[in-house]
């Protein structure tokens, strides 16, 4: 248990490890781009919300969210198949019901990480034009770096993001999930689960400290 | 006590640990890119995995109900009457205690430098930090990380299996809960000789520890999810089974995410496709 061969033989593995990382980022170079695109995103984002006195800031939340999300893709991915065969009138009422919903959540989650800062450790490219820009919360309480994912999709300096994980679970897919099972009870009935997203928001907003 | 009476006890006792010490226990790190990428049944957005859910469903509303009548208020009280500090000693001489565990499974799945860590993290916790309850390894440059037996599976490539809900245990599977089987036969605490005086309420007592403490570390977090939630049930089963996916590769990233695109034209892969948003 000597911490003499125990750095040796880290030394050796990090070696080994960083070596594969260089080979194999090459052939999966991602995006800079969508890196410093996030981080941006994330410093104005923060700056938002941190500033607890403005009355607009709620507002200016809601702006920020809509101008770099894709909420119509999540939403609709969220709908799973029901997407393609509901009324398409119905899933515009959806998507905007999601978009308040989304925010209410987004905006108690971010919340949280008051006073802490998510600092980008890097990206994968997925496909192209579509990417996963790895975040870490830095600062808060304890050494715990919680890991925060965004889905990307874009290029050429314009992205927008379409998902959200924490330590690995993404909101997207979790979201499509509960949505599945809410409408196989409500025989597919798309404007259901508008009517039930509307009022969750509200406890959400309620509940929000 | 014979030692298969001892491992029937163990595992009686420790079968609400399950209930906290999965998706939810936050303090796992994440690992860095020394992680082998591995294939195990990736979590499909549409496959839910779960034939048995009416049963599951059952288990989980009366689960709510012994949550909300018991396990959590006690978790309430826990949480403001210890102090931070004590709860974080708890917590790491938890996580002490499972060093064998961790080790053993470590091992199993060929990560051979974890294993070193856990083996320091073990010998430098439990005497520097005083029995494990000061994680003093990780100022050290050792970071915990946790291991069970159901990840090993996972990283032999075994599937998870239909999903499960039990009473008490919370959310699982059929590889979970094989793997939860096993390691409480790989804990050597399971086979320790307690005596008949009062230290033989010792496991129950860790058990009952464990399980309050993980859940007053998540009272907030399981708070929002159910308040957020269209479906709590369903909302648990997606985020627990993506959590147990992301522990067996280490924090990897996965291969296998969904195409969010339909193929019809209508989802905008780009600003410029971007239908203008609904007044």
């Amino acid at each position: 248990m000597s911490n003499y061969i125990y750095t040796a033989r880290r030394s050796v593995l990090l070696a080994a490890v960083m070596l594969f990382s260089v080979v194999t980022a090459s052939a999966t170079v991602a995006g800079p781009d969508a890196e410093a695109f996030t981080q941006r995103l994330i410093d104005q984002g923060v700056q938002i919300l941190r500033n607890t006195s403005d009355a607009g800031r709620k507002v200016k939340f809601r702006e920020f969210i809509t101008q770099y999300a894709d909420v119509r893709k999540t939403a609709r991915f969220t709908l799973g198949n029901y997407a393609r065969t509901a009324a398409p009138a119905d899933v515009d009422i959806f998507v905007d019901a999601f978009k308040d919903y989304a925010v209410a959540i987004y905006e108690t989650q971010l919340d949280k990480y008051k006073g802490e800062s998510l600092k980008v450790v890097g990206s994968i490219d997925n496909k192209p034009g579509d990417y996963i820009v790895k975040t870490v919360v830095q600062g808060g309480s304890g050494s715990d770096a919680m890991r925060i994912d965004f889905r990307m999709s874009g290029g050429n300096g314009a992205y927008k993001f379409y998902d959200i994980s924490i330590e690995g679970a993404w909101l997207g897919i979790s979201q499509q999930e509960q949505f599945k099972s809410f409408l196989e009870q409500n025989r597919g009935s798309v404007p259901a689960l508008t009517a039930d997203l509307k009022a969750r928001t509200q406890r959400i907003l309620a509940g929000g400290k | 006590m014979s030692a298969t009476e001892k491992l029937r006890s163990a595992l009686l006792a420790s079968v609400m640990v399950f209930s906290g010490s999965t998706v939810l226990a936050s303090e796992e790190k994440a690992a860095p890119a020394a992680a082998p990428i591995v294939t195990t049944q990736e979590v499909q957005a549409t496959d839910m995995n779960d034939p048995l859910e009416g049963g599951n469903r059952v288990m989980f509303e009366v689960n709510q109900v012994l949550d909300q009548v018991l396990l959590r208020p006690v978790a309430v009280v826990y949480r403001g009457v210890l102090p931070d500090f004590a709860q974080d000693g708890v917590r790491n001489f938890m996580n002490n205690l499972n060093s064998p565990v961790i080790f053993a499974n470590d091992l199993l799945q060929g990560e051979t430098d974890r294993a070193g860590v856990t083996l320091a993290r073990f010998g430098i916790n439990s005497t520097i930090g005083l029995g494990g309850l000061f994680d003093v390894a990780s100022d050290f440059d050792l970071p915990y990380h946790d291991e069970d037996f159901g990840q090993t599976l996972g990283t032999w490539g075994l599937g998870e299996g239909p999903y499960l809900y039990f009473l008490v245990m919370g959310p699982t599977n059929v590889r979970d809960l094989t793997g939860f089987v096993v390691d409480r036969g790989l804990d050597p605490l399971t086979y320790a000789n307690w005596g008949d005086d009062e230290l033989e309420y010792a496991p129950i007592a860790r058990t009952a520890l464990n399980v309050i403490d993980l859940r007053a570390r998540n009272i907030d977090t399981l708070d929002e999810i159910e308040r957020s939630s269209v479906d709590y049930y369903a909302s648990i089963r997606s985020l627990y089974r993506q959590s147990r996916a992301d522990a067996i590769r280490n924090g990897a990233p996965s291969q296998d995410l969904p195409d969010f695109d339909f193929g019809d034209g209508s989802s905008s892969t780009s600003p410029n496709s971007q239908n203008p948003p609904a007044q």
